[in-house]
This record gives C-alpha cells, structure tokens and sequence, in this order.
C-alpha cells in the first residue's frame, strides 16, 4: 500500500474515524509509520517497551522528527525500555542518541530475568491507544485506540517495568 | 428483402458495447474485483502478508485469492463452495465474460458485414431466407449480445460487494483473535 495513504490511515484510526477500529501491521516500514504518527498524535506521554529497538522503526528519519517535535514541549515524557541490543548497536542507534540529548526522553534496560518472562513488546501512546506484539520475536502487531481498559493496564504495566529497569547510559 | 439490414442501428450498439467490454480498463471486472479485494484489505492491514502468520487457514487463503485476482500471479487455492457469490465469481476467473464477448462481437460483425452485403445487393443467398419465426431469434441474439456486457457489469458490481464485504469479515475476524493472542499474551505476563 501507498505509504502516504497508510500514513492518512493510521492518524484516521488514531482519531476514531477510520471504517475498522483497528490495524493489523506486519511489516517493519508500516511499524515506523504507526509509531510515528502515535509521536505526532500524543499529548503527553509515549511508552515503548521494545526488545531489539529496532532501527528500521525507531531510527526512522520520520519517527526522528516526531520524536524531537514531542519531546520539544517540555511537558511530555518519552520512556522507552530496551531488553536485547548491544551496547555497540546503541552506541549508534539514532533514537538512542538523540534520547540521550532530550531531558524528557529516558532509555532504560529490562533486567535479562524479567526479559525472558515477558513475551510481548508494545507502545502506548498516552492511555489512549496501543500497538501490541503479542510475540516479541516478530514484528506482528495490533494497533487498537478503542481499548481503554487494555490500553490503560499496559500503560500501568510499563510503569512498574520502567521502575525496575535500569537507567543506561549511552555509549559514545 | 432481407431484415438483416434492419438490424444494423442494434448491432452497431451491440458492436460498440462488446468492442468496450473488451478493451476499455473500467470494464477490465476481474482486476476490479481484485482490486476491491486488496482495498478491503488495506483498511485493516498494512498488506496481505500480515494474514500469513494464518495461512493455511481456508479463509486466509480465500482473501489472498481474491487479492490476487487480476494480478497476473496466482494466488493461493481456496475453497469458496459455500459461498453462493463464488459461482458467478467463476464466470470471471474462467474468462467466461471475455469469451462471451468476443463470440458476440464476432456475431455482430458477420451479421454487419452480411447486411452490408445485402444492401448493396451482394451475397444476397446468405441468410437471406429467414423465416417469420426464425426473425425473432436473430433479434433475440442480437439483444442478448447488446445486454450481456450489461449484464456482466450488474453481476461484476454484485460481486465487489459481496467479495468486500467478505474480505472485510475475515479481517475483521483475524483481528479479534490477534487482540484475544495480545490479551492472552498480557494475561501471562510476570508479576512484578
């Protein structure tokens, strides 16, 4: 499909306008765009609980942009936990980078023990809507904001992530 | 005198409905259908590989059939049997149509050409010996030859519904399951 069509759809779905109150995704490049347009829809707060951080989504020129348009209000936070990339890999991931310069966006690394026990990856953007991996070894997705009850327990589950993970620092 | 000149105003529409089945895109039903199927597709995919985690699954196979309708590649076999829509669906998958209209626009120009013919007083044996009763079939033929294109674009319109709606269906079906695997998935998270 017309990425830019799918673009249009995404924020359609984020709005409650779209014909199916949800999105099934399955490739990387569609990923970015969800996650983008999530960055340029939230009003506060972005959640990513991601176990490879891919690049091919989260250093994506577009999903770089919104991120830093995001962060540029003061008022948002990003939080992001990563689980398996090497220190090598983030020393030269974009989004860990530019995370690294942004006061209110905050890596973090899921301890390995919880890691193995969690078997999903997801992104919450506000409590409004999510995009959910039900198997975090691949990149097949649900993207629902029609789910408040769902989407508002992730938020809440990330939160207890993000207090045991661990604050990293970015390799030079 | 022949009646096959009489004939010429129906068969010229005839000719011209049959010559655009043919060649004008918009007629083109089977890539239609095909495209309506993949457009139902886009509104709850980002594409049709993402129903391969269930392929095998007879509707998963059914949906990207349909997708592939018209493409030039052949998609996956599928069993579409109980489907009441899935029998005319043949009449465009077996080119049934285009055959139909070529056979007619063949018709046509022979019925023309003999007409012509008659006109200018030539070949004037040929089917010229056409009773009262056999009048009514060579108008009957001729009317079906005009309307059958017709025909084809109401049952193509049909099918694009019910092949939307269907895609539409099974979708939204994959993603009630996908959202029953997250909560199952969420449901055996660890405690903290």
């Amino acid at each position: 499909m017309n990425l830019e069509k799918y673009r249009n759809q995404i924020t359609d779905l984020i709005r409650g306008r779209s014909r199916q109150p949800f999105m099934l995704n399955g490739s990387e490049e569609h990923a970015a765009i969800i996650v983008e347009r999530m960055f340029a829809n939230a009003n506060t707060e972005m959640r990513i609980l991601s176990r490879r951080f891919n690049p091919t989504i989260y250093a994506d020129d577009d999903v770089l942009a919104q991120v830093e348009n995001f962060a540029s209000n003061p008022d948002t936070k990003t939080s992001i936990i990563i689980e398996d990339i090497s220190d090598e890999s983030l020393s030269v991931h974009r989004l860990a980078n530019l995370a690294d310069a942004l006061p209110n966006v905050e890596v973090r690394r899921l301890p390995v023990d919880v890691s193995e026990q969690v078997n999903f990856n997801y992104s919450v953007m506000d409590k409004r809507g999510y995009r959910f991996e039900d198997n975090k070894a691949k990149v097949n997705a649900i993207v629902r904001f029609d789910d408040p009850s769902f989407t508002e327990a992730a938020a809440d589950y990330f939160d207890d992530l993000w207090e045991i993970s661990n604050p990293i620092a970015i390799p030079a | 005198m022949s009646t096959i000149p009489a004939l010429e105003p129906l068969l010229g529409v005839g000719f011209a409905v049959n010559l655009s089945y043919l060649y004008i895109p918009w007629f083109h039903y089977l890539q239609g259908i095909g495209k309506t199927a993949k457009q139902a597709l886009s509104e709850g995919t980002d594409s049709k590989d993402i129903l391969g985690e269930y392929s095998g699954e007879d509707s998963v196979n059914c949906v990207q059939y349909l997708s592939s309708l018209g493409t030039g590649t052949k998609g996956p076999d599928c069993k579409l049997f109980d489907k009441l829509w899935s029998y005319p669906l043949r009449i465009f998958t077996w080119r049934v149509d285009k055959m139909l209209s070529v056979i007619s626009t063949i018709f046509i120009i022979y019925m023309l050409v003999i007409g012509v013919a008659h006109q200018i007083g030539l070949y004037q044996s040929t089917l010229v010996e056409i009773s009262d009763n056999q009048k009514h079939w060579f108008l009957h033929l001729a009317a079906i030859c005009i309307i059958s294109p017709l025909i084809m674009s109401a049952i193509a319109l049909w099918l694009r519904v019910r092949v939307k709606s269907y895609v539409l269906k099974t979708v939204g079906e994959y993603a009630v399951k996908e959202k029953t695997d997250a909560a199952t998935a969420f449901g055996n998270k660890p405690d903290i």
